[in-house]
């Protein structure tokens, strides 16, 4: 069975989904009367779905654990939004913080992915909190505590994108490109290592996997999605302190990244639109939110551990499968 | 024991509190802190029992991420419970200087170290000495191995939780009877407690006590000679400098499990 390696049937089906998803949210403002305060939610949830896809490579396919991505996603806002105010094109200022935010990442991920298991852990969770006292501390590039303002809007090819509605498109169109990436990825023999690390790192070592550089890549590749996604969130808003950068984010990230599932791309849409919406019902309550991340990590480690759309998945089977023919 | 544990520093924080509650409703401050450390003690096997034992023998990044929930879950319920202000801890050794000139120390830090000393005695004599110590140790070990010897693990784990629980408020009620209460000093302190056993040797006790006085001496020297406004984050970059470096420690045993990197 020789097919083309682009063509192959599984990738094809992940690029209807993602299409669809795609198209179905091109459309979806105009299903419902959104007002303006709807979509910049639907917007923050396409942003955070950057990260958590980013975190479902590192996560899921490479099974390794990053509590630190907020500094990544902190020092992409910084970069983007000081290029921006120096009067660089917006995309080129978004391209430039991507690269810069990777390649922090992979000198990072260098440093810290020659540990495992918890020390791994406990050194992400170190870069966060180091990175988020840089964003306090260094206030010639940060602005400090008092935070970065005055971020110009961006404009893409001479279209100014100053209403909510264009800022959603804006970051559902990286989105879909991120996706689309990481689609091709997961598909490529690096993606096949990547599992084989998951599943037994010493094994694929002894298979010839240069298991510390593979780790290292996607490490600065989920960096640079968040990268991205710090660069829009700082356009979108147009203004940025320390607080947006802080540990809560880290965890944000990860517990999106775990509702989704961890299993295939779309996971991280899917965990970051579920998130999102589910904590604007504790909009009031801001103190609540923190319990509400926390009790979802550990009900959802404890009886789903393969996320939403794992559990989704296994309904299906169990509704399209007849009984004689599962497991 | 090769059981880590994310949520170590929100017991600091929740020690603190509950024996500054017991203290202010009447009772003398050494009843409350052995209250406190009673409470945490059944706390903390109860939190094993709910949320941490259904995953053992499953992957270590289930296990991580259960207690990465129990830390943001804790520390959000510690800022509910107990405000945002940091609270002063009433002083129970007294405040009376016992060395005068440039160099002053309190009855109270004389106190605080001496209790410490007290603790961590009596810790390694459980461990070293006592039956349940030694199964604790036999199951850090080797688990089945420990089990086929006719030790009930799962009672042996949960008791675990119990007396770091218990150890993690005595250390938070001696930090704060120091400085003060805040909800969200378990997160560094627990960071910083995790940072000393690396520096001083995982597994080691007499280790954990000197990569506790090193990391202080080195956190207290930078903020004087570099910067006060990056001193976590030079503590936190030691910790990942010892980790790649030097990870079994300076008394740590070459091939304990968390040695390996």
């Amino acid at each position: 069975m020789k097919t083309s390696w682009l063509l192959s049937s599984p990738e094809r089906k992940q690029f209807v989904i993602i299409s669809s998803v795609t198209v179905f949210a091109i459309i979806f403002p105009w299903f419902w009367f959104l007002n303006d305060y709807n979509i910049y939610i639907l917007t923050l949830a396409i942003i955070y779905a950057l990260p958590a896809t980013g975190l479902t490579l590192f996560m899921g396919y490479t099974g390794q654990l990053s509590i630190g991505h907020a500094a990544f996603y902190g020092i992409g806002a910084y970069v983007a939004a000081n290029l921006t105010i120096l009067g660089t094109p917006f995309l080129l200022a978004l391209l430039l913080s991507a690269l810069i935010t990777g390649l922090i990442g992979l000198a990072l991920g260098s440093i810290t992915l020659r540990l495992r298991g918890f020390s791994l852990a406990m050194s992400t969770l170190a870069l966060g909190l180091i990175s988020y006292q840089i964003f306090k501390n260094f206030t010639s590039f940060t602005g400090g505590v008092s935070g970065l303002g005055q971020i110009p809007a961006p404009s893409v090819m001479g279209l100014l994108i100053d209403s909510k509605l264009s800022n959603y498109y804006l970051a559902l169109a990286v989105l879909f490109l991120v996706m689309v990436v990481s689609t091709f990825l997961v598909r490529s023999p690096t993606g096949r290592a990547m599992r084989a690390i998951a599943a037994n790192e010493l094994a694929s070592q002894a298979l010839g996997i240069n298991t510390y550089f593979i780790k290292s890549v996607v490490f600065a590749l989920s960096a640079a999605f968040t990268g991205v996604a710090g660069g829009i969130y700082a356009h979108t808003i147009r203004f940025i302190a320390p607080d947006n950068f802080s540990l809560i984010f880290s965890i944000l990230f990860l517990t999106m990244a775990i509702v989704g599932g961890l299993g295939s791309i779309t996971g991280g849409l899917v965990g970051s639109v579920v998130i999102t919406l589910s904590s604007e019902g504790l909009r009031s309550f801001p103190e609540l939110q923190p319990i509400f991340y926390g009790s979802l990590l550990i009900i959802l480690v404890l009886f789903m551990p393969y996320g939403v759309t794992g559990a989704f998945n296994r309904l299906r089977e169990k509704l399209l499968i007849p009984h004689s023919m599962r497991k | 024991m090769n059981l880590l544990n994310f949520a170590h520093g929100e017991s600091f924080m929740l020690g603190a509190f509950v024996a500054l509650v017991l203290a202010s409703s009447g009772m003398s401050l050494p009843v409350a802190f052995i209250g406190s450390l009673l409470i945490l003690g059944i706390f903390g096997a109860i939190l094993e029992r709910v949320a941490i034992r259904p995953l053992y023998g499953k992957t270590e990044l289930n296990l991580f991420v259960a207690t990465i929930g129990l830390s943001i879950l804790l520390r959000q319920a510690g800022l509910l419970l107990f405000g945002s202000d940091a609270v002063p801890f009433p002083e129970g050794f007294g405040t009376s200087l016992i060395v005068q000139g440039t160099v002053r120390i309190t009855g109270q830090q004389v106190g605080t170290i001496i209790s410490s000393i007290i603790i961590m005695i009596g810790l390694n004599l459980l461990l070293k000495r006592t039956k349940i110590g030694i199964a604790m140790r036999a199951v850090a070990q080797d688990d089945s191995t420990a089990a086929l010897m006719g030790i009930n693990v799962h009672l042996i784990k949960t008791f675990v939780y119990a007396v770091s629980t218990s150890v993690g408020a005595a250390a938070g009620i001696l930090f704060a009877s120091l400085t003060f209460t805040v909800y969200d000093m378990g997160l560094l302190m627990g960071i910083k407690g995790f940072t000393a056993a690396v520096v001083g040797g995982l597994g080691s006790l007499p280790g954990a006590v000197l990569g506790g006085l090193l990391l202080g001496l080195v956190e207290q020297l930078s903020a004087g000679f570099i910067s006060s406004l990056y001193r976590d984050a030079i503590s936190l970059s030691i910790l990942i400098l010892v980790l790649l470096v030097l990870p079994t420690g300076i008394l740590g045993r070459r091939g304990s499990k968390w040695g390996k990197v």
